[in-house]
C-alpha cells in the first residue's frame, strides 16, 4: 500500500513538476509570478480534446495542445505582463491574476461548462513491479516528464539561448549590453513554460479523462507550491518540490484522511516554509 | 567615427544630459572626465543604445545610431564595458566570454578569440571553469573587458574600469588598455572620476559637469588647465602614467 500510494504520488508530482517548471522559470527570468499557469495547462488540455474529436489524430491533436498552450502563454507576456514590466511586482501579480480569471472565463465561454471526457478510449493495461501496480498511462507520464526535463536541462544548460536566459535572469542590462535581445529571450522563457504545462495538461486530460474550464485552477496552485517549496527560481528545485507535493498528498490521504487530501499538499509547503523559508533547493537570498 | 551631437536624456523628469557633443577619430582615446551624477554613464548608455535618448543624434562612421537597438549597436562595432563591471556571476569565466560573443556567428573565430583574451589576461585562463563572481575585483574587471572584447568591437567604451581597485591592479588595466588601443588599433572613450589618471592615458577629453561639456582638449593642454589642476587633480598633482 505504502509504494503503491508513494508511486501514485511520483505520477501526479510528475505533472506537478511540469506546471511548476513554467513557475520557476519565469519566476527566475522576470521575476514575476504568472498566476495564470493553470489556464495555460487547461487550454493545452482543451486543444488537444478538441482537435481529437475533430480530426481523430492523436499526434496531431497533442501538437495543436501544446502550441494553444504556447500561444496563450506568449500572448498573455505581451497583453498582461510586457506593459507592466519596471513597475512593482505587485502590480503584475494582479494582472496575473486578473489574467487568471480572465482565461478561465472565457474558456467556460468558447467551450461550455460542461466537462468533456477524453475523445479516445486508452485501454490501460496494468503491469506489475516488485509488487507495485503501475498501469501504461502512468509509465507514459513518468516517461514524458522525465524526457522533458532533460530536455529543458540541456536547452537551459547546453544552448546558447540557455546561456542567454541565464545571463538575463542575473543581470537584463548586462545581457542587452552583450547584444541579447531580452524581449525575446522573456518570450523563449514563456514560449517554453507555456509548452510544459500544455503537455501536463494533456496528461491530466487523459489520465483522469476529464476537462473543464477550472481544471487548471487547483494544479496550478500546487504546482505554484510546489515550485515555492522546491525554491522558486530553482529547475531542480521544482523538480524537487512537484515530486515532494505529490508524494505527500497521496501519502497523506492514504494514511490519514482522503478528504484533505487537497490540504496536505498545502500542509506540506507550510511546514517546508517555516523550517526553510527560501525553499529546499532555494538559495538564501 | 563617433559623433554625438546634442544629446539631451532624461530618467523620468530628471533632465540627465542637457545637450552634449563630443566626436571620436578611429583609434583614439579620448577621456570624459566628471564627477559623481555628473551624466558619465549616461553618456555611454545613450551610445550603447540600452538609455534612449530624448533627442540629438549619435551617428557611427556615418550611419545614425541614435534610436538603433542595443544589440545592433554591438553588431556594428560598439561594445560597452559597464560602470561596476557586471560580470554574471553565477556563470563560469569562459561562458561570460561566450555571451560577450552571442552576436557572432563564426564559431570557430570565437573559439580562437576565448584562447586570445585568455593570452591577453592569463588569469582568466587558469579561472576558465570558475564562476565569475568568485574572481577577485581586478580579474572581474579583467573578465569584463576581455567579454566585451569578445564581439570584436572597434570602439571600447570603458566606465571607471578601476573603480575600488587597488593601484597596482589599476596599473596593470590601464597597461592593458593602453595596449589595447597601440597595439589593437581599438578606439576607446573612457570614463573617469580621476582627472590625472584619464588624461595620462588618452589623446583627448572632455570634462562634464551636471550633463553639459563645460571643457574640451587635448590630454596636454588639459592637464595643464588651471582649472582641472583645481577641480580634479589636488594640489599633490604628479605625472605618474608615462
Ligand atoms: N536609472 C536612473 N534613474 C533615475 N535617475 C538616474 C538613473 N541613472 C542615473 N540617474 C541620474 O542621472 C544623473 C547622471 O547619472 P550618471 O550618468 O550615472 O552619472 P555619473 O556616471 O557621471 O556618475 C544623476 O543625477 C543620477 O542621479
Ligand atoms: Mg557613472
Amino acid at each position: 500500500m505504502f509504494w503503491q500510494q508513494a508511486l501514485n504520488g511520483v505520477v501526479i508530482g510528475c505533472v506537478y513538476t511540469l506546471v511548476a517548471l513554467g513557475y520557476t522559470m519565469v519566476y527566475g527570468i522576470l521575476g514575476i509570478i504568472n498566476f495564470a499557469q493553470g489556464e495555460i495547462y487547461m487550454y493545452g488540455a482543451y486543444g488537444a480534446v478538441i482537435t481529437l474529436g475533430l480530426t481523430g489524430n492523436l499526434t496531431l491533436s497533442v501538437l495543436v495542445g501544446i502550441s494553444l498552450s504556447c500561444v496563450v502563454g506568449v500572448l498573455l507576456e505581451r497583453v498582461a505582463f510586457k506593459p507592466l514590466r519596471g513597475l512593482n511586482p505587485l502590480i503584475s501579480l494582479i494582472s496575473a491574476i486578473g489574467a487568471s480569471i480572465f482565461l478561465s472565463s472565457s474558456a467556460r465561454f468558447i467551450f461550455g461548462p460542461d466537462e468533456r471526457p477524453f475523445p479516445i478510449h486508452f485501454a490501460s493495461h496494468m503491469y506489475n513491479f516488485l509488487g507495485v501496480d503501475i498501469s501504461d498511462m502512468q509509465l507514459i507520464i513518468i516517461g514524458a516528464s522525465l524526457l522533458l526535463i532533460t530536455l529543458l536541462y540541456v536547452i537551459v544548460n547546453h544552448t546558447k539561448n540557455g546561456r542567454a536566459m541565464k545571463a538575463v535572469a542575473m543581470d537584463a542590462e548586462a545581457a542587452m549590453l552583450m547584444g541579447i535581445d531580452v524581449d525575446k529571450t522573456y518570450m523563449f522563457t514563456f514560449l517554453i513554460g507555456s509548452a510544459l504545462s500544455g503537455v501536463a495538461g494533456i496528461l491530466m486530460a487523459i489520465y483522469y479523462n476529464t476537462t473543464y474550464p477550472t481544471m487548471g485552477t487547483l494544479p496550478g496552485l500546487k504546482a505554484f507550491s510546489a515550485a515555492v517549496l522546491g525554491g522558486v527560481g530553482s529547475i531542480p528545485g521544482a523538480v524537487v518540490g512537484g515530486l515532494t507535493l505529490g508524494v505527500a498528498e497521496n501519502l497523506g490521504a492514504a494514511y490519514i484522511s482522503s478528504g484533505f487530501k487537497d490540504a496536505f499538499a498545502f500542509l506540506a509547503l507550510v511546514l517546508v516554509l517555516v523550517i526553510r523559508p527560501s525553499g529546499i533547493m532555494g538559495s538564501k537570498r | 567615427m563617433l559623433v554625438v551631437s546634442n544629446l539631451h536624456t532624461y530618467y523620468g523628469r530628471i533632465h540627465a544630459l542637457k545637450g552634449i557633443s563630443l566626436h571620436m577619430k578611429p583609434m583614439e582615446v579620448v577621456a570624459l572626465i566628471g564627477g559623481n551624477g555628473a551624466g558619465k554613464s549616461t553618456v555611454l548608455k545613450s551610445i550603447s543604445g540600452i538609455v534612449r535618448s530624448a533627442s540629438g543624434s549619435i551617428t557611427l562612421n556615418g550611419d545614425d545610431i541614435t534610436h538603433v537597438s542595443p544589440e545592433k549597436i554591438v553588431m556594428s562595432g560598439v561594445s560597452h564595458v559597464p560602470e561596476g563591471r557586471r560580470i554574471f556571476p553565477r556563470l563560469t569565466v569562459e561562458d561570460n566570454l561566450l555571451l560577450g560573443a552571442f552576436t557572432r556567428k563564426d564559431y570557430s573565430e570565437i573559439k580562437k578569440d576565448m584562447a586570445r583574451m585568455q593570452e591577453l589576461f592569463p588569469v582568466l585562463a587558469k579561472r576558465r571553469k570558475q564562476y565569475a563572481g568568485n574572481l577577485s575585483g581586478g580579474e572581474q574587471q579583467m573578465l569584463a573587458i576581455a567579454r566585451g572584447l569578445m564581439s570584436r568591437p572597434m570602439l571600447l567604451l570603458l566606465d571607471e574600469p578601476t573603480m575600488g581597485l587597488a593601484p597596482v591592479v589599476a596599473k596593470d588595466i590601464y597597461r592593458q588598455i593602453r595596449y589595447l588601443n597601440k597595439e589593437r588599433g581599438l578606439g576607446i572613450l573612457i570614463v573617469e572620476q580621476n582627472a590625472r589618471v584619464a588624461l595620462g592615458l588618452a589623446d583627448r577629453g572632455y570634462i562634464i559637469e551636471t550633463g553639459r561639456i563645460v571643457l574640451e582638449g587635448n590630454a596636454s593642454e588639459l592637464r595643464q588647465s588651471n582649472e582641472i589642476k583645481r577641480a580634479y587633480l589636488g594640489k599633490d598633482y604628479r605625472e605618474v602614467w608615462e
